[in-house]
């Protein structure tokens, strides 16, 4: 059965990512089972669901890390890794290599495209490529630092930097601030919701904090076992009955308000 | 005016080929390690063996051609085998590695009389290294390094976080691909002095010395580098000396420093 597009959408609005008819399976089992969704530009939407109930994989396949079994999934019309869409990725809680004495200066190097040959390059005349970015998330003096002795929050910060450098259409957030401290995040919204309303980035988050949702959401999907339970505004599916319809138990949710 | 030993060819070759293949091995090494992945070469080196051996078994003259072809398929079979299967990666290399060097030990049984040769690859030989390995040891130099340069940002984004490289537009397969074929090749040539035992020693210990005094990645590959060579020379030199196989003279070399950078790092602490 196919599921309702978003309903509160303008005619004029262009499709960021569109999924049809949308099947994963890993060996024997299904991971994702016919998911028909589509995510417009500009949006903020948030997937929750149970440990295990496929948000991470449908993330995984907009990215283009993971095929498809059966269907389609397109953003911004083309095949997801083929190029031209600019895509950002913020991946959870990164366990940082040690062995690796790369800096946040070096990390950050390897984000953009006009400073990928860094090893030639004299550090400085780096500096002004990202110093807009770390100004925001106060980073500056962190540069020199080898990201693996940086603490949760500030890894954190270093990666939502890297990911946003680039400008990207459409950013994938993977549980990104989980086990962060209030105040960083915070900060770490501020920055996306500016970047997702001022030139129309649109976002794509897994979570498990649903007074987070509530607060920053434009949109929800519900997914349990590997289908769309529910979508809508989050005032339409944070509900007791919805949250039943994913999670299995009844929760009502604490919601913020502006 | 030089020392006694730069008179004998052999070790002008053993040395060149030293200083030609070390700073490729020590470069690659900084991410073999990052991407745990000295089992991988440890499996593409022991698996050579049985290259070696069916080359003498046929009767080819040349065995670097058997060595490199071997070399090359072992590491493509782990990267298919692990693509196709839910097999884990240790296990795969596991199988392959025994596997292999059981059909060596076969074959050098079955053959007689090669026990000298046998003893060389396992432990490397200065005598053995001939004007084609130099050769072919300065185009590895050429080839693999520009390769190391040109996907450096690819290869430290691919050890951070695959899903963050592809993101970042990186074809993550054909980066992995291109890794584990230079990763083999330099495996391949660099047995002739390390031998298969040995040959992991000469990616892994100075990379690992660089890392205890380097402040950023950047040192961390020059130091590596350079931490190679280092090992490489003194090695080579020193298995004239004391008239024992180059692969432990080079790896004790290699230990050395990394005992040394150690220290340094602890002094420095302090």
């Amino acid at each position: 059965m196919e599921q309702v597009a978003t309903k509160t959408v303008a005619v004029d609005k262009k499709t960021a990512v569109e999924i049809k008819d949308l099947t994963v399976r890993f060996g024997e089992k299904t991971v994702l089972d016919n998911i028909n969704l589509k995510i417009f530009e500009g949006d903020f939407v948030a997937l929750i669901g149970p440990n295990g109930s496929g948000k991470s994989t449908l993330l995984k396949t907009i990215l283009g890390m993971v095929q498809p079994s059966c269907g389609s999934v397109t953003v911004y019309g083309r095949p997801p890794g083929n190029g031209g869409v600019k895509i950002g990725y913020i991946p959870q809680k990164l366990n940082f290599e040690k062995s690796l004495a790369i800096t946040v200066r070096e990390f950050l190097s390897l984000g953009l495209s006009e400073t990928k040959n860094w090893f030639f390059k004299r550090h400085r005349k780096l500096d002004n490529k990202f110093c807009g970015i770390l100004d925001r998330f106060g980073l500056n003096n962190l540069l020199e630092t080898q990201v693996c002795r940086l603490s949760g929050g500030e890894l954190q910060k270093t990666l939502i930097a890297f990911s946003l450098l680039n400008e990207p259409d459409l950013l994938l957030m993977d549980e990104a601030t989980e086990g962060v401290d209030m105040a960083t995040e915070n900060i770490i919204y501020e920055v996306i919701s500016g970047a997702n309303k001022a030139r129309k980035m649109t976002v794509v988050m897994v979570s498990h904090d649903i007074a987070m949702v509530s607060r920053e959401a434009t949109h929800v999907i519900a997914i349990g076992n590997g289908k769309v339970c529910c979508e809508g505004p989050p005032a339409e599916v944070l509900t007791d009955d919805s949250l039943h319809k994913a999670y299995g138990i009844h929760a009502t949710p604490y919601c913020h308000h502006h | 005016m030089f020392p006694e030993f730069l008179n004998y060819s052999f070790m002008q070759r053993a040395l060149a080929t030293a200083v030609l293949l070390s700073p490729v091995c020590a470069l690659f090494g900084v991410f073999v390690t990052a991407r745990r992945m000295s089992f991988f070469s440890d499996t593409v080196g022991h698996g050579a063996l049985a290259g070696v051996a069916l080359g003498f078994l046929i009767g080819i003259q040349n065995q670097i051609i058997p060595l490199f072809a071997i070399s090359v398929a072992i590491a493509w079979l782990i990267f298919i085998i692990k693509e196709k299967t839910e097999l884990v990666a240790d296990t795969i290399m596991a199988i392959l590695l025994s596997g292999l060097v059981a059909l060596a030990i076969l074959i050098f049984s079955y053959l007689k009389g090669f026990r000298g040769e046998l003893h060389r690859y396992l432990f490397g030989d200065i005598l053995s290294v001939g004007k084609t390995d130099v050769i072919l040891s300065a185009i590895i130099l050429l080839i693999v390094g520009a390769v190391f340069f040109r996907y450096l940002s690819a290869f430290s984004l691919i050890t951070i976080n695959e899903e963050l490289a592809h993101a970042s537009g990186i074809k993550t397969r054909f980066i992995d691909f291109v890794f584990i074929t230079a990763l083999a090749v330099i495996v391949a040539l660099s047995i002739r002095l390390l031998g298969i035992i040995l040959v992991t020693s000469w990616l892994v210990i100075p990379a690992a010395s660089a890392r205890n005094v380097a402040n950023n990645l950047r040192q961390q590959i020059i130091y590596s580098a350079v931490f190679g060579v280092a090992s490489g020379i003194v090695g080579t030199i020193a298995s004239y000396y004391i008239d024992c196989p180059s692969g432990p003279c080079i790896s004790l070399t290699c230990i050395a420093i990394f005992v040394v950078t150690v220290l340094w790092k602890i002094a420095r602490r302090t």
